[in-house]
């Protein structure tokens, strides 16, 4: 295992992605509503694809409005669904964002069927190539990093501004109505930077393990505090740390396990997204032992 | 489209037709699985089942590289591998919701995306390894309905035969889990055991599938289906019956488009026909539909409106006339005759012009009013019977709720406005009775409260 430049911004800019999922994520979850990153994260495709044929470009802005408001779209569908068609929020979810991946899926490959947004990208994501062209050229820092930098600080925004409004509205919905807390409108905005989020990130980590990325933290946290200050510094903690845990195994012991399981001819670096979630999700273990542990040590000596 | 093309998609040649048969089967499997985890609030555990057969697949693949080496891939390796990964997420997702904090949304999405992560860096351990023949796996995630051999064919008409048998013979009992899971506790039927099998067969479907739709979409085939049969019916063997076919319309429909359109993955095709038969029927449905909900709000909204229409018309008659309705068929040439001034009788209802006149329209095409000069009409026999009938119902039900829901004076009238709709003539003979002491000789009570 040798750390080279490339290793230092991949842990950068996983880093970053990981601060501007944490943010709205802790919300996500703790308003009970974590698969919806797993739809938005989805229902962005179309946006993405639109984006890129009005265009013809990869990166410019109207891929990330695009985005957005494919994902503030599949919100809006799923309420509308929870609404009017009789079905549970699971299910309206379901339906709403398998439509609208559907929709992107074909139309990448009927209309825009080229290498710039391959599906399998998306998906998958991929740090190695996302922070690769630093090498050869004069920039900084990579773009990724760039991009994952200003969602990050867009959202910290947001969350700072609307605090006591989201907090509100998180735990508490009805009470936020009365209040005038804007609960309807705090929602939508949450889905908005979710999906913004998401854009940024999928060529990162690809766009479910965006999920991982905005749920593991503060499940991960929220087995070792009950306030919600402390849940969210606490998340961004775990995902620092796993960023960085999570790209040294990926580049040595998880290879070597590999070769040694299934007798390849030599050992690989392995994708650091997929690493990553995995380091958060022995995290999670370790908060479940931990949460076990202390309820049976407090058993005990009362 | 000349016409050997089209004989040609609908009478394919054999490998087709059983590739054919097999996509229908899926939908019909996966449709009415798909009822009863709608039913038990479940079905984003489809979702996570779907996504986590990815190290299976994975490490089906590179477990087959290893043992039959420069074979080629495995079929039944990878989909072991599948099913195995499969049931572990399953019981990951309920472990972690019966013992520890995270609710089912979390614990869907851990169990998701962690077993998914586990797939990806296996699949880049397959890319960076240089094994021949990685590129069909693919496949798995978008899905080919061209990549379906007889043999996975065939298990999928016989999953589809095992879950109509099962559902018919357990409907009760199933039923009975997903409606009153106390209530079959208490019956002592195997609830844990009946839970089990069904949440196998669906991922052996599921998992037989995913060549076909693709892991990323083969839940929405467990999810729209139902989802569209609900906006049908309410009975629950309509339910299963429509979704069953829902889910064979939109797949035998969505494999068709994508071997006819190249390029299109068949996963996509196949979700979206059936979100399509899913969106008709969110237009259209009997039950829930939004065109079926609309007419009923207007026919209410129509039927109101008359009512209103016949008591304003009733109410000037009397106050014109001056009489007291002892027995209202006495009366009823007169008053039948008398002629009244459209714009006026409508004065205190707040109504559009436009609206006068639609209702107008309305009785006059129901016989119910007949016109005796450009501004001026007069109720029939059949008008004025029902003209009674309706100021009856609200005078009573207006007393009723004076006297004994204890309504304050002011405020009657935007209440009975608001039960009306539900108050039918034979609630109003019970009311009837209610009062009869006081209404002795009157066949309608007078207005019980002042009129504005």
């Amino acid at each position: 295992m040798t750390w080279e430049l490339l290793d230092t911004w991949i842990v950068a800019t996983a880093a970053m992605v990981a601060v501007a999922c944490v943010l709205p994520g802790c919300f996500l979850y703790l308003s009970r509503q974590s698969m919806m990153s797993h739809g938005i994260a989805h229902a962005v495709l179309p946006g993405i694809v639109i984006g890129h044929l009005c265009t013809g470009q990869v990166e410019t802005p109207a891929l990330f409005i695009g985005a957005i408001v494919a994902g503030v779209i599949c919100a809006l569908l799923t309420r509308f669904l929870q609404n009017h068609s009789g079905v549970e929020e699971g299910a309206a979810l379901g339906i709403s964002f398998t439509f609208l991946f559907a929709v992107g899926l074909a139309m990448q490959r009927l209309l825009a069927d080229d290498v710039h947004i391959e599906p399998s990208h998306v998906l998958m994501g991929n740090l190695e190539t996302a922070v690769f062209n630093i090498l050869f050229t004069d920039d900084l820092a990579p773009e990724a990093f760039w991009r994952a930098s200003v969602a990050s600080v867009i959202n910290l925004l947001f969350i700072v501004i609307f605090f006591k409004e989201l907090t509100f509205s998180t735990f508490d919905p009805n009470h936020a109505d009365t209040v005038e807390a804007r609960p309807r409108l705090m929602y939508y905005g949450l889905m908005t930077i979710s999906a913004l989020t998401c854009v940024v990130a999928f060529e990162a980590v690809g766009s479910i393990l965006v999920v991982a990325m905005m749920i593991l933290p503060p499940a991960i946290a929220s087995f070792f505090t009950k306030r919600l200050k402390p849940l969210i510094v606490l998340s961004l903690a775990f995902a620092l740390l796993s960023t960085l845990i999570g790209h040294l195994l990926s580049i040595s012991l998880f290879g070597d396990i590999a070769q040694l399981l299934f007798r390849l001819p030599r050992s690989t670096s392995t994708n650091t997204a997929g690493g990553i979630t995995l380091v958060l999700c022995a995290f999670l273990g370790l908060g479940i032992l931990w949460k076990s542990i202390s309820t049976r040590l407090q058993n005990h000596t009362s | 489209m000349d016409i050997s093309h089209l004989t040609q998609i609908l009478l394919p040649a054999h490998n087709l037709r059983v590739i054919y048969l097999g996509v229908c089967s899926l939908g019909i499997a996966a449709g009415m699985l798909g009822c009863f985890l709608l039913f038990r609030k479940r079905s984003l555990l489809s979702d996570t089942v779907g996504h986590a057969t990815l190290p299976g697949v994975a490490g089906g693949f590179l477990l087959s590289a290893l043992l039959y080496p420069g074979e080629g891939k495995n079929i039944f390796i990878l989909m072991l591998g599948a099913l195995v990964f499969g049931w572990l997420s399953v019981q990951v997702v309920q472990w972690m919701m019966r013992h520890t904090r995270l609710r089912q949304d979390a614990a869907l999405a851990v169990s998701l995306t962690g077993f998914y992560a586990l797939g990806v860096v296996l699949l880049s351990v397959i890319q960076k390894s240089g094994l021949p023949d990685s590129s069909g796996l693919e496949y798995y995630l978008y899905g080919m309905v061209a990549s379906m051999v007889q043999t996975e064919a065939w298990i999928l008409c016989g999953t589809a035969v095992a879950a109509t048998l099962l559902t018919t013979l357990l409907l009760k009992e199933l039923n009975a889990l997903c409606f009153d899971e106390g209530y079959a506790q208490t019956q002592g039927l195997p609830h844990r055991w009946l839970d089990e099998t069904l949440m196998t067969l669906c991922l052996i479907v599921a998992i037989v599938g995913l060549q076909t739709v693709g892991l990323l979409l083969i839940m929405a085939l467990f999810i729209i289906p139902p989802a569209t049969a609900r906006l049908w019916t309410n009975s629950l063997k309509k339910t299963l019956a429509i979704s069953a076919l829902v889910g064979a319309l939109g797949s035998l429909i969505g494999a068709l488009v994508s071997s006819e359109v190249e390029h299109m993955p068949a996963g996509a095709a196949i979700i979206l026909a059936t979100s399509l038969l899913f969106f008709l029927s969110l237009l259209i449905g009997r039950r829930k539909g939004l065109l079926s909900r609309h007419l009923e709000y207007y026919a209410i909204e129509r039927r109101l409106a008359e009512n209103q229409y016949l008591r304003a018309v009733f109410d000037g008659l009397e106050a014109q006339q001056q009489v007291r309705l002892f027995c209202g068929l006495k009366f009823s040439r007169k008053l039948a005759m008398t002629d009244f001034l459209i714009r006026d009788t409508l004065a205190k209802r707040n109504w559009t012009t436009t609206k006068q006149s639609a209702i107008t329209r309305s009785l006059l095409k129901q016989g119910l009013l007949t016109l005796t000069g450009t501004e001026s009409a007069a109720l029939t026999d059949k008008g004025l019977n029902r003209a009674i009938e309706t100021a009856k119902t609200h005078r009573l039900t207006e007393m009723y709720l004076l006297e004994h829901a204890e309504v304050a004076q002011k405020n009657v009238h935007q209440y009975v406005e608001r039960i009306e709709e539900i108050t039918t003539p034979e609630i109003a003979n019970d009311l009837r009775d209610l009062f009869e002491e006081r209404l002795q000789q009157e066949l309608i009570p007078q207005e019980p409260h002042e009129v504005k």
